[in-house]
């Protein structure tokens, strides 16, 4: 075979080796590519890869070329003994050896020449063919597939640590991703053009929209509905800072939400601006806890409970309270004289009236039981004149 | 462990030959006992369709030769469809194109046989 022929397909096979190990973005296939080139262009009969475990001395093979599996799962490759310490120590840092006679015996093999990947001065990985093929038989690898596999093990070094790279790249990028999927937190952001360039799930439920109609489309066309939100968001590009709003009507969606909001100028590492935050918080939920609150206690007993949940003992407490009956004089009777359903209008005519007074003198509504109201005062939240606000409330009662 | 592989299967005395694994010694050993047998019973046309074999060696290119010298003598032909580019490169290279014949498809292949 012609020799000039052969030398051209070498630096053929390395050029490609070059060209398409950058093309790939997952490391095993990346190292399965290397493995099977270097097979074909060395006359190799098998061969393997060998990629270290993190936080280990351990090497494991990461791609395999004709040769049993089960026999090399067996075998261990520690970074301390053997060819793996001594590429892992060698001055000359691509250079190729032999490796041990005792792991050619193990895999039935008679000639065996190893390479090693490297990455930031560090043994990282080999690359270990055997048995380079005659036509009439197998013989040693000579010393121009060595230089040969040390050029392939540079540009695989290289083409390794780049996927690696890559590899971590996304793995920091789905870890992020996953933080932003997971908070309760609505979070949108824009980019410097004022473009929404991301919408986590909460937003979408938050503000009722949908993450592929807003990404890529201008914030006025997606927060048209919205006005006070659209001036919030200018003012934030236009002045730099941060702008939060507590009890914000959202209206984005085809429903309006209360949420706190928070508009923030989005600055990078520089320091330049490049988009902004929007982060909301949901609040409707507080909406639902104080309309079922409210027909029980005045709105300022339940904005004081809401502010510090401290002031709700569940387990019970020992409480000096002060308690107020009423009760409608003579109801009994005018009962009785009256249509059913004009006692049920009066009733509901008079406790809106009573119950108004309560709430306005911070009193409990306890129960109702017939024409009667039982209020208390010194619960939920104790207060130094409670007996004087029973009092008061008796007084305007049957003014 | 990968191992080499071939079917073979006849269209009106052509001879295609699918191969499977890495064309090595023992594959083109494997491909050659096959042509051998083949041109012994008059057959002279061959074709192989390399798709599921993505790289070979200079041992396999070799014999690949030699079965083309072969054929030559019996005024045969071979020639090959389906190549992986970095086999069709190596054919190329090794000069394996000017005495047999690359073929996209197996239409192509069989249209010009």
């Amino acid at each position: 075979m012609n020799n000039i022929a052969f030398k051209q397909l070498e630096l053929e096979t390395l050029l490609e080796i070059t060209n398409t190990l950058i093309e790939h973005e997952d490391v095993d296939d990346l190292l399965q590519d290397i493995l099977i080139r270097t097979c074909g262009i060395l006359d190799a009969s098998c061969g393997f890869v060998l990629i270290e475990e993190k936080n280990s001395d351990l090497f494991v093979p990461k791609a395999v070329f004709n040769l049993d599996e089960k026999v090399l799962s067996k075998i261990i490759f520690n970074k301390k003994r053997g060819f793996l310490n001594t590429l892992a120590t060698q001055t000359e840092k691509h250079a190729c050896i032999p490796i041990e006679t005792n792991l050619l015996e193990k895999l039935e093999k008679s000639f065996a020449i190893a390479a090693p990947i490297t990455g930031k001065n560090q043994l990282l990985g080999s690359i270990i063919i055997f048995d380079k093929e005659l036509r009439n038989g197998m013989s040693d690898f000579s010393v121009e597939d060595a230089a040969m596999l040390s050029a392939i093990s540079v540009q695989a070094s290289v083409a390794y640590n780049n996927t690696f790279l890559l590899d971590t790249l996304l793995e920091s990028k789905r870890f992020n991703d996953n933080i932003m999927e997971s908070i309760h937190t609505g979070v949108i952001t824009t980019n410097l053009f004022g473009e929404i360039d991301y919408v986590n799930k909460t937003a979408v439920k938050i503000a009722h929209i949908s993450a592929e109609e807003c990404m890529g489309n201008h914030y006025q066309i997606v927060f048209e509905k919205d006005p006070e939100l659209l001036i919030l968001l200018e003012k934030v590009e236009q002045e730099i800072r941060v702008y939060s709003e507590q009890n914000f009507l959202i209206k984005v969606g085809h429903e309006s939400v209360h949420v706190n909001l928070t508009i923030s100028p989005l600055i990078d590492d520089l320091g330049e601006q490049i988009g902004t935050v929007i982060a909301m918080e949901d609040i409707s939920y507080l909406d639902k806890i104080k309309s079922t609150f409210k027909k029980y206690v005045s709105k300022q007993i339940v904005d004081k409970i809401l502010e510090n949940e401290d002031l709700l003992n569940l387990g019970g407490q020992e409480l000096t309270l002060t308690t107020l009956f009423t009760d409608i004089r003579g109801f009994t009777n005018m009962s009785e004289r009256m249509d059913p359903i004009d006692v049920v209008k009066t009733l509901n005519e008079y406790f809106d009236l009573m119950i108004e007074v309560v709430f306005k003198y911070n009193g409990t509504l306890d129960k109702i039981i017939g024409d009667a109201l039982m209020v208390i005062y010194g619960a939920p939240i104790y207060g130094h004149d409670d007996t004087k606000r029973a009092l008061l409330t008796a007084i305007e009662m049957q003014k | 462990m990968s191992q080499f592989n071939v079917n073979i299967q006849i269209e009106n005395d052509l001879v295609i030959l699918i191969t499977e694994g890495y064309l090595n010694n023992e594959g083109g050993e494997m491909i050659s006992g096959i042509c051998y047998e083949h041109i012994s019973n008059g057959n002279t046309r061959f074709l192989l369709d390399m798709a599921q074999t993505k790289v070979v060696n200079s041992i396999g290119v070799s014999i690949l030769i030699e079965i083309i010298e072969k054929l030559q003598e019996v005024d045969g032909k071979l020639g090959y469809y389906n190549l992986a580019p970095i086999v069709d490169k190596t054919f190329k290279i090794m000069g394996l194109t000017k005495y047999s014949s690359v073929y996209a498809t197996k239409e192509e292949a069989l249209a010009d046989f």
